[in-house]
């Protein structure tokens, strides 16, 4: 069922579509970042695919795909003589967003890529198709870094706003720290004679002393 | 004689007092906010002009800990993201794994499935009407709901080891069977279950302030909906007929008898109706399972996939090889991407997975029933008045765990 | 090509032992199918060595790239169209033009699995307590080839365990699968044959010869190239699970042959080193003295810094140690008794910084120390048992100082010292004030006013020397941080700073200065240095160090009978009477 709908992609947009494949049941297409918005529309409105529902959309970091391993270490060993620890992974293109899209009158289903450089990560946005894209979107930004053209509000959804960096791109590192954000004060809230230390409506981060204060770059 | 005392006209008080809208904080840390979610309203006397809601408390780094853990490592992390319901989150994503592998369940796990995860679908609606009744005041029924999920969840402890945070499904297969005696305890204690409902059901469904605090409130089209992304039971509270055990049957559904009850109006009351009468057709599903279940093996004997039974693995060197592996490098799942979805009991609860052929995934993303819905929640309380929020939020029944991962 | 009498193996050529590298045969290209895929492969190539070439795995235990076959393990068995109908061993048979070779028909698989399961029927299960696991070939190939359970229903051959082969390796004959690797290697590689086959059948077992351990300074490659926990490290038995370490590259610090290692670290603390594949210093070989100077990195290590002799030392924050230096040498800066002693374990970011400071203090005597020469061999082994002598005095011909013996230390009266291996201790006592950046915690510290912790050079950063004038880089291999150690160049910069002068706040800027310097390094970058590192052709020796002959066999151990006497028990009792 959702090979037609393959096929029939294919034929509106010959040049759209770059590649195609099946897996495990999961129709797949890959389309040009320019064309995104035409082929989505086309998909989403046309009578024959009417696929109204956007389950999601996904971002991923192919950067490590090759060079990540678990285990294999008699496999890896130094007989091997490509097995290079040190070799940094470069892979272009680095980047893909999937689009997940449903028809709840065909049920049938349609994942759409766009594969994206490292180096240029804009791709234009859908929230004129459908209203749930304005979330996903803003959940790949905050998680990829990823810029979408023409959202109403391209802004962080899950992380503060202070924070620093994409975290699932695959060089984030999982353990990493993020610089201590001092304590926002509100200039027009109104506070009470609270007993807090340095007296009333004195915020709490000029009083605060220790460790956390002192620059962890600094050196010695 | 005295002139009469000048009639204070109430409407033209309130006309000539100055008043501009103002804009409160409602949470993270507020006991309706469920699942820590703030919400900024702008409000204009009593009623929602605008709303932004801000999420991102909960979040704990499912996708970026899954890509550090073994495929079943990650199991217990899927516990944590609907822990209203964690078994039907445990199912959908072996279920994925399972698809990038290749591999069937086993008959008798699949049916065991299938009566873990219809007894977790009835623990969320409990918990959910529950909670409706509690924040418009009725506390009893709350009461009865938690009594109800108390029930269940001793079976469910009984059965996996756990109440909440289980990881009872594995690669092929399920961790435990059912316990002897399990399922004569659990044939009886699920009248009582129903017994519960059905006094929720008399407390609730006619009782005129709760129609009226609900009935009309916080409505939305079909339509409309699923532009927003919306699935499950706030998909079919609009009359949309959409459950993923229906229209695409996974697991063993199709060889169960089931109704979807739909609503009409989408408005919250729909919303409440139809948890109730999912509750009795999961209970159906529950029964029709252990009826149907058939002996057998609960996880297959490939070892590339399930550990060896414990005789093999301290008696045999394949056995302790094969443990090793796969506890130390994780089961290798053949390259590829899928996205795998289930009815969870909020929606389409949709996993989409990448792996790359090693023991970790490469990359999971949770698609999670409850994201569009929240997202679309300025919409539902718009104009409605600030009381009128407490129950559209209840109704909608965001889990914070599957939001945010 | 380094003329370091090693055997050189380009090309994965299988061959006899000595010949190896002297089968006058010209490389040729010749056109294989191996699965249907065409590789373009060597001609000396055998089958494993061309599907290797387009990412086909085929298994082998007993074969080895730089060893000669052996055609014993049975596991690299595939099919080619020359021997239809029939199971070729894959590190036997040479490519030919025009061969076709199939590795995933139903006849290899199951003879993959039939060979695992036959390896396994009386291998112990042992994985809980096997240092191999983790690196495991059985394990691999297990999950890989032959995820079966076992069909043995009796018991398992009980064989010799932990038998004490020699200072480094102990053996375990049940474990053992009988490739014969090690055999090989001590014969044709390390080229003293310590090692045998005993016994036959599956009673077979590996041996050393009566009254002869395997003392070979080459045998724990055995334990490297050994597929399986047969033969396994003293050292580093149950030190640490390798899943747990992290590999990371460095050079070794044993001798001035720079042998090229991984360092495996987890935390402050490395637990072993494993050679790392450098065809023109070290091929995939390492000497055990080598193995053991990790121990030098975790052991009696400084870690605080110090001020104070005797019953005044105290453990004291750096900046404060960095002052009382600075406080004790700034009066002696240029009146002519400051001396400043580097030593040839230093790398020459270490070495720089060193002349820099001395610079700074008007040092007028620069002197050399370094760890007493050892015995050497025509293979991996030299007798100077410094990293980086050649690299310290080309740093000083850079900066145009002279360098002087250690021993002509008297008339100093400030010491400044980087690293302090082999400083006279009796004259040290002598001095006024002797400042030491010291990695290693020996008599010579317990005499220095102020002791600032070194890193070792397995964690920082630099670059090294060897005899041959090659230079290769280390790398920061053990990154977490033990107390406040820091490289020799950085505690420089500290005290520089302190005197009023600028130092190095990189090893890269360290070498930098070195680069513009000296003429040896002209237009090299520390960040662009090559993983393998460099000849610096005008370093070159002149003539080879002094090689000791390869000793005769049983040169250098005492030795028992060399034949066992008629009547003697050989191989029955549990634990080895007659070895």
């Amino acid at each position: 069922m959702s090979q037609a709908l393959v096929e029939l992609v294919r034929e509106k947009f010959p040049e759209a579509v770059t590649s195609w494949h099946s897996h495990r049941g999961d129709e797949v297409i890959t389309v040009r970042r320019e064309n995104l918005v035409e082929v989505i529309r086309f998909l989403r409105n046309d009578p024959q695919t009417d696929m109204k529902l956007l389950r999601q959309i996904a971002g991923v970091d192919l950067l490590t795909f090759k060079s990540e391993m678990t285990g294999g270490g008699a496999l890896a060993s130094i007989e091997v003589p490509e097995y290079d620890l040190r070799k940094k992974p470069h892979v272009e293109p680095r980047y893909y967003v999937a689009y997940n899209l449903y028809s709840l009158t065909k049920h049938h289903a349609l994942r759409v890529r766009v594969d994206l450089r490292s180096d240029d990560v804009k791709l234009p946005s859908i929230t004129s198709l459908y209203r749930t894209a304005d979330w996903w979107e803003r959940y790949v930004y905050d998680m990829f870094g990823f810029e979408f053209t023409g959202h109403p509000n391209l802004t962080r959804l899950l992380m503060y706003p202070e924070f620093q960096g994409h975290p699932l791109r695959k060089d984030y590192p999982v353990r990493k720290r993020q610089p201590l954000v001092p304590e926002l004060d509100f200039p027009d809230l109104i506070r009470g004679p609270g007993p807090g230390p340095g007296g009333a409506g004195v915020p709490m981060s000029q009083t605060h002393v220790g460790r956390h204060n002192v620059d962890p770059d600094a050196y010695d | 004689m005295t002139e009469p005392a000048p009639q204070h006209d109430p409407l033209a008080l309130e006309e000539d007092l100055p008043s501009a809208p103002m804009t409160i904080n409602l949470g993270p840390s507020h006991p309706a906010m469920h699942g820590t979610v703030r919400l900024v309203v702008t409000v204009d006397g009593e009623t929602i002009t605008e709303a932004i809601p801000e999420i991102g408390f909960l979040h704990r780094g499912f996708s970026k800990s899954s890509e550090n853990s073994t495929w079943h490592q990650v199991l217990p992390y899927t516990d944590r993201l609907n822990y209203v319901s964690p078994i039907l989150n445990n199912t959908a994503y072996i279920m994925g794994v399972e698809k990038l592998i290749g591999i069937k369940c086993t008959e008798r796990a699949e049916y065991l499935r299938v009566v873990g995860g219809e007894i977790s679908r009835i623990c969320d609606h409990l918990t959910c009407i529950g909670a409706i009744g509690l924040e418009l005041g009725a506390y009893t029924v709350f009461l009865y709901a938690i009594e109800a999920r108390e029930l269940l969840w001793d079976r469910i402890a009984e059965l996996t080891g756990a109440r909440v945070t289980v990881s009872w499904t594995r690669i092929s297969g399920v961790a435990s069977d059912m316990p002897a005696g399990w399922e004569q305890h659990l044939r009886d204690c699920l009248p009582r279950v129903i017994e519960l409902t059905n006094e929720i059901d008399t407390l609730l469904t006619n009782n005129r302030i709760f129609i009226d605090r609900t009935r009309g409130i916080g409505v939305i089209s079909g339509e409309e909906a699923i532009d927003w992304g919306f699935t499950g039971p706030c998909l079919r509270a609009t009359g949309v007929n959409y459950d993923v055990r229906k229209a695409h049957p996974y697991s063993v559904y199709d060889r169960m008898d089931f109704e979807i009850p739909l609503g009409s109006r989408g408005d919250t009351y729909d919303r409440y109706i139809l948890r109730l009468a999912e509750i009795r057709q999961s209970h159906r599903i529950v029964i029709q399972a252990l009826d149907q279940m058939p002996p057998g093996p609960i996880v297959t004997d490939d070892w590339r996939y399930a550990l060896p039974p414990k005789k093999d693995v301290f008696g045999s060197i394949e056995g302790v090889m094969a443990h090793f592996k796969l506890i130390m490098e994780g089961i290798k799942v053949p390259p590829g991407e899928v996205y795998v979805y289930t009815e969870g009991a909020n929606g389409e609860l949709g996993f989409h997975i990448v792996s790359n052929g090693q023991g970790k995934p490469y990359a999971i993303q949770v698609r999670g029933p409850g994201l569009p819905i929240l997202s679309a929640l300025p919409r539902l309380i718009k104009g409605h008045a600030v009381a009128d929020l407490i129950p559209i939020f209840d109704s909608i029944n965001m889990i914070g765990g599957e939001v945010e991962q | 090509m380094s003329d370091s009498g090693a055997v050189n193996t380009a090309g994965g050529q299988p061959g006899a032992a000595k010949g190896q590298a002297s089968i006058p045969v010209p490389p040729k290209l010749v056109k294989v199918f191996v699965d249907g895929m065409e590789v373009t492969a060597d001609s000396r190539d055998n089958l494993i060595e061309a599907a290797r070439r387009i990412g086909v795995a085929i298994p082998y235990f007993c074969y080895h790239p730089r060893l000669s076959i052996a055609g014993q393990c049975r596991m690299c068995l595939v099919e080619t169209s020359d021997a239809p109908g029939r199971l070729v061993p894959g590190c036997q048979v040479r490519v030919k033009e025009g061969l076709k070779v199939v590795t995933n028909s139903p006849a290899v698989k199951d003879n993959q699995r039939g060979c695992m399961e036959f390896h396994l029927v009386n291998h112990p299960v042992d994985c809980a307590i096997c240092d191999q696991s983790g690196e495991c070939k059985l394990q691999d190939y297990y999950m890989e080839y032959d995820h079966q359970p076992s069909r043995i229903r009796t018991y398992k051959l009980n064989k010799p365990k932990r038998e004490i082969f020699g200072p480094l390796v102990v053996y375990d004959a049940e474990r053992c699968i009988m490739c014969t690797r090690c055999v090989r290697f001590m014969d044709e590689i390390a080229q003293e044959p310590q090692l045998a086959v005993v016994e036959r059948g599956s009673h077979s077992l590996i041996s050393i010869f009566p009254g002869q351990p395997l003392d070979s300074q080459y045998s724990g490659n055995t334990v490297d190239i050994c597929p399986v926990g047969a033969l396994l490290n003293r050292d580093f038995r149950f030190q640490s699970r390798v899943w747990f370490v992290n590999k990371s590259p460095s050079v070794c610090t044993g001798c001035s042959n720079g042998c090229n290692v991984y360092v495996e670290s987890r935390g402050n603390v490395a637990y072993r080193l494993l050679p790392r594949r450098n065809e023109e210093v070290n091929q995939v070989w390492m000497c055990d003295h080598g193995r053991l100077t990790y121990h030098e990195t975790n052991d009696k290590r400084v870690e605080w810094a110090r001020t104070g002799r005797g019953e005044h030392a105290a453990s004291v924050g750096p900046r404060i140690a960095v002052d009382r230096a600075v406080e004790l040498l700034m009066p002696l800066a240029g009146q002519g008794g400051v001396g400043v002693a580097i030593s040839a374990q230093c790398t020459n970011e270490e070495a720089a910084a060193a002349f820099q400071l001395g610079a700074q203090l008007r040092a007028q005597r620069f002197f050399f120390c370094e760890k007493p020469p050892g015995d050497s061999d025509d293979f991996l082994i030299r007798a100077d048992k410094n990293p980086n002598a050649n690299g310290v005095k080309l740093v000083a011909e850079a900066f145009g100082m002279k360098l002087e013996d250690i021993s002509q230390i008297d008339g100093v009266k400030a010491l400044v010292a980087m690293r302090t291996d082999g400083l006279p201790l009796e004259k040290l006592a002598r001095l006024e004030v002797f400042v030491a950046i010291a990695q290693n915690e020996d008599a010579s510290t317990a005499e220095a006013d102020v002791v600032l912790p070194c890193e070792s050079v397995y964690e920082q950063d630099g670059t090294l020397i060897n005899w041959y004038g090659r230079l290769q880089r280390t790398w920061d291999s053990v990154p977490a941080p033990r107390g406040d150690a820091a490289p020799g160049w950085s505690w420089a910069e500290r005290l520089l700073s302190g005197l009023g002068g600028t130092g190095f706040r990189s090893a890269a800027a360290a070498f930098k200065l070195l680069a513009e310097r000296s003429p040896n390094l002209v237009g090299l970058s520390f960040d662009q240095l090559s993983d393998d590192g460099m000849v610096l052709d005008r370093l070159l020796p002149w003539q080879w160090p002094a090689r000791a002959p390869r000793p005769l066999p049983g040169a250098h151990s005492v030795r028992g009978p060399q034949t066992t006497p008629p009547g003697t028990k050989v191989g029955d009792e549990p634990s080895g009477a007659s070895r």
